[in-house]
């Protein structure tokens, strides 16, 4: 199970520090609602475009990363047209496709492990807080991690046993065992963190 | 080494929800190889537990290499490894060698010591190929390595194991089973695997949470054998 | 928080995930089939409790955020945060955290009555959908400049798959109870 949309690379966004990206983020979708002018948005849109091509976002990726966020935009941005007016319409539309780009750019050349090195680093101003340990943070990144291949795993177990005993796929039927079983392990899984001195 | 026995217990109770699991253990010993064996619901895994502090006697006083569980929890979980039956459970980390260092980030130890100190452990079973290795990818014998390995990398003076090859196919039952051998740490295992005790230095047997028999590994599991055939 | 704590919302955390990458579940009298994703949020609220109901939520939206394809779909990113469904990603963690709430001061820890079964759909209902729509609205009448009225009336329609999810919720929530109740937190 590939869980990660990281593109290895060299370009300037590979290069550039997580926070640097979060920040420079942050900053665009706060100044694209400050533009209202549709000129000024169009080109910021083909600029994000061309920063995809920079990136060197592979077509399969872009399909599976872009496909669902862009129609949603689509269809918002022709609800405001409908609700408000073509103007209003065509702002929701450049502002929110430009942001979904940029921030696709950044999925893409980030990877999990730096992100998480980046939620560490900005929870440690926090740590004087005695629930916010940056160190727990991490952990408990890492522990779900871990755990998601092997609970995606046990669900199509219980498909299968439940198959095998020609069963009809309920969702209760599913669900349960799935939550029963996984968090009972949630003992063993403390005693071996426990022992290992980890706190 | 030292005057202080590796195994001190006396007049260990415990009490594990309302249920009591042991009564009265006293035991000292400083052999190498201890085993212990017992039917389901004995106490020995509870036992085991005591050993790194994962639980406290109830009443009485258990001392890990002259440290006192239920006063020196973090001394004692520092010098005492422990290897669970399921190293699903144990492995916390996604990527193999994330876990290894795992401990060691807790030592604060500078990331490129880290690194090379993984390095050592894995090449020293073999296992540098499954470095950068997902987790859910390994097979259960390599899982059981790996959490033998982030045991070792703390350098334990004693390494507790409780029924590590319960989930194991043979060929890798034999590979833990030779590493098990091959250990200069003081060991207590805990296991079904009667076969795996032959060489040990002394057995204990546990029955319905006291230490029944105190043997050679001979005596102590034809004993067992034929209590568990009545 | 101890280490349990800690696991339980990892672990969580985790189902909430597996969920939304297992197959969408059909239901009968449903046409289309529903994911199970924001009944996974709903059930972490009600089997864990607030606090790490919560968190788990919390654990799950960092990694999307950290660019992991875990919403339904397979989809992931930061992108989805800005893009319209941000505010009921939001909306996912107070919801979370209102259905625990409520659990946890209106019945027992292992309560499985019919009084218990009503709370706990009330519950889901009140976190699970009013709790997670409300910053979802505001979030898109903020994104397209429309009138919240507009945009509550336009969301409606999701309504029903949303109720048929509480009562799951609640059924599967009351069965965990019966085999594996957990104190709340």
């Amino acid at each position: 199970m590939d869980l990660s949309f990281y593109l290895p690379g060299h370009s300037v966004l590979h290069k550039m520090p997580t926070w640097v990206k979060f920040f420079l983020l942050i900053s665009f979708s706060i100044a694209f609602y400050a533009i209202y002018d549709l000129r000024v948005l169009a080109f910021i849109l083909a600029l994000a475009i061309t920063l995809v091509a920079y990136v060197k976002v592979p077509v399969r990726r872009l399909k599976a990363m872009f496909l669902l966020p862009l129609f949603m935009v689509l269809l918002f941005s022709l609800f405001s047209a409908f609700v408000n007016d073509l103007n209003a319409g065509l702002l929701t539309f450049f502002r929110l496709t430009s942001l979904v780009i940029i921030a696709a750019c950044v999925t893409v050349t980030t990877k999990i492990e730096d992100f998480m090195e980046f939620v560490e680093n900005l929870l440690l101003p926090l740590s004087f807080i005695p629930f916010i340990k940056p160190k727990t943070v991490s952990m408990t990144l890492s522990l779900t991690l871990r755990f998601i291949p092997e609970i995606f795993k046990l669900g199509m177990d219980i498909k299968e046993a439940q198959a095998a005993r020609g069963l009809k796929s309920s969702p209760i039927a599913f669900i349960v065992p799935l939550i029963v079983l996984t968090l009972k392990r949630a003992d063993d899984i403390s005693d071996a963190i426990d022992a290992r001195m980890l706190d | 080494m030292g005057q202080n026995p590796v195994l001190d217990f006396s007049g260990v109770d415990l009490v594990r929800n309302d249920q009591p699991v042991l009564h009265d253990i006293n035991l000292t010993s400083s052999e190498h190889r201890i085993g212990v064996i017992g039917a389901n619901g004995s106490g020995k895994s509870s036992f085991a537990r005591l050993l790194n502090g994962l639980l406290q006697p109830t009443n009485g006083v258990a001392k890990i290499l002259g440290h006192d569980v239920s006063l020196a929890q973090k001394e004692v979980r520092r010098r005492v490894g422990f290897v669970f039956q399921n190293p699903d459970n144990q492995i916390v980390y996604p990527v193999v060698s994330e876990d290894i260092e795992l401990g060691l980030k807790g030592l604060k130890i500078p990331k490129d010591q880290r690194k090379e100190k993984v390095g050592e452990i894995l090449s020293r079973f073999n296992l540098l190929h499954l470095r950068d290795r997902s987790v859910h990818m390994l097979s259960g014998g390599e899982k059981q390595m790996i959490a033998l390995s982030s045991v070792l990398i703390m350098q334990p003076k004693m390494i507790v194991f409780d029924e590590p090859t319960t989930l194991l196919d043979l060929r890798n039952r034999n590979a833990v089973a030779s590493t098990i051998m091959g250990l200069e740490q003081y060991v207590v295992l805990v296991t079904h695997d009667l076969e795996l005790l032959a060489d040990f230095d002394r057995v204990l047997v546990f029955e319905e949470g006291r230490i029944a028999v105190d043997d050679t590994p001979k005596a102590a599991i034809s004993w067992y054998k034929k209590k568990m055939a009545l | 928080m101890a280490t349990k704590d800690i696991v339980f919302i990892a672990l969580f955390a985790a189902i909430i995930a597996a969920l939304g990458l297992l197959p969408a579940i059909p239901v009968v009298g449903i046409p289309a089939p529903i994911t199970a994703q924001t009944l996974g949020v709903m059930l972490a609220g009600a089997i864990l409790g607030p606090k790490r109901g919560a968190l788990a939520v919390l654990v799950f939206l960092v990694l999307v955020l950290a660019g992991l394809p875990l919403l339904a779909g397979g989809r992931g990113g930061i992108e989805h945060f800005i893009g319209n469904s941000g505010g009921f990603l939001v909306g996912w963690f107070f919801g979370a955290y209102v259905i625990g709430f409520i659990l946890k001061n209106f019945i027992s820890d292992t309560q499985v009555n019919i009084r218990a079964h009503f709370i706990i759909f009330i519950a889901c209902f009140l976190g699970g959908i009013c709790v997670v729509y409300l910053p979802g609205i505001l979030w898109i009448a903020r994104n397209t400049g429309s009138s919240f009225v507009d945009v509550y009336l336009g969301s409606l329609v999701f309504v029903p798959g949303d109720l048929l999810k509480a009562i799951v919720a609640m059924l599967v929530t009351v069965a965990v109870r019966r085999v594996y109740p957990i104190a709340l937190k």
